[in-house]
């Protein structure tokens, strides 16, 4: 256990040269389980859909599907806190970010293309718009923990 | 929200999970004391209860820049304990003949309500700082939505 006096971030171990500070300590442990309940939540509701009644809206289910990817990509790419695993999250909190503007738009402007809700249907709503701001959070964070120059 | 799951175990006529179509109580193993808490949504209302207390409790000490200690690792104890009492209450109910509204999606919802303050217990324990009370408040958050979820995809179709 850490001491009760170390300032949030200040125990996390030196990351390896070039990798910046690691993207899973502190705030980012935080992040990460925040992510990975958006994962199981979105592959849960995407899987029971896809399973039960995939004819009646094929296309939200599979952004449904797809939405829930992402969610456990970044997860995964957080938590791995490497090179690699960095990019994979910049990536995926870029595609939410651009996914969540998108749908969120055209589930308002074109209603009937979404009969049925899909993650990111009205930027969010039916979760609290948590999926507008975890991408943005997430992508600050990522900057946060940048490599620095030099 | 607690409201909400105070009325929404209750319907005077008409048959949900603790009374049949003609009014009359399902048969249950721990009648009637039980009944009587169950029937109010007591248990539900208990459970959001607990959570948003362990919550707040969280928001306190995160303010206060300290980890999760002991009291908050109890309070998910005492939360594990109280999920455990509501899957026991639903079992025993889907035993005595009923079921869910919508089963997929309720099970899926009851079996991440049971796992969630594992989880954060879990989670809390590998970040000994403030973020690890982040962690125990966000999922004392969540466990409210999920309780009331449940109840909603038991009584209705839907969502």
């Amino acid at each position: 256990m850490a001491d009760r006096s170390t300032p949030a971030g200040a125990s996390a171990a030196p990351a390896p040269a070039g990798t910046g500070r690691a993207t899973n300590r502190g705030p980012g442990r935080a992040l990460i389980a925040i992510y990975l309940l958006f994962a199981i939540s979105a592959s849960a509701r995407a899987g029971y859909q896809l399973i039960t009644k995939y004819d009646e809206a094929l296309v939200a289910y599979l952004l449904s599907a797809f939405a829930a990817l992402i969610y456990i990509a970044a997860t995964v790419g957080l938590a791995r806190a490497d090179r690699s695993g960095r990019r994979l999250a910049l990536v995926c909190c870029a595609i939410e970010l651009v996914g969540v503007l998108v749908i969120g738009a055209a589930s308002l402007l074109t209603p009937a293309a979404f009969p049925d809700d899909t993650v990111w249907s009205r930027f969010g709503e039916g979760y609290g718009f948590f999926p507008l701001v975890l991408p943005v959070l997430g992508l600050l964070w990522l900057r946060h923990t940048r490599p620095r120059q030099g | 929200m607690v409201c909400m799951a105070v009325t929404l175990a209750t319907s005077a006529a008409g048959s949900n999970r603790f009374t049949d179509s003609a009014g009359v109580p399902r048969p249950g193993l721990l009648r009637p004391l039980v009944e009587w808490v169950i029937v109010n949504g007591a248990l539900g209302t208990a459970t959001i209860v607990l959570s948003l207390v362990l919550a707040a409790w969280s928001g306190i000490t995160t303010l206060r820049n300290r980890p999760p200690d002991r009291s908050h690792l109890v309070g998910l104890a005492v939360l594990t304990l109280a999920v455990l009492a509501v899957a026991a209450d639903i079992l025993i109910t889907v035993i005595g003949g009923a079921s869910p509204a919508e089963a997929g999606t309720f099970w899926g919802y009851l079996v991440t309500l049971v796992c969630l303050p594992l989880l954060a217990a879990v989670l809390a324990r590998m970040e000994p700082t403030r973020w690890g009370t982040v962690i125990v408040l966000v999922v004392c958050l969540v466990m409210p939505v999920v309780v009331v979820r449940l109840q909603q995809t038991w009584e209705v179709a839907g969502g």
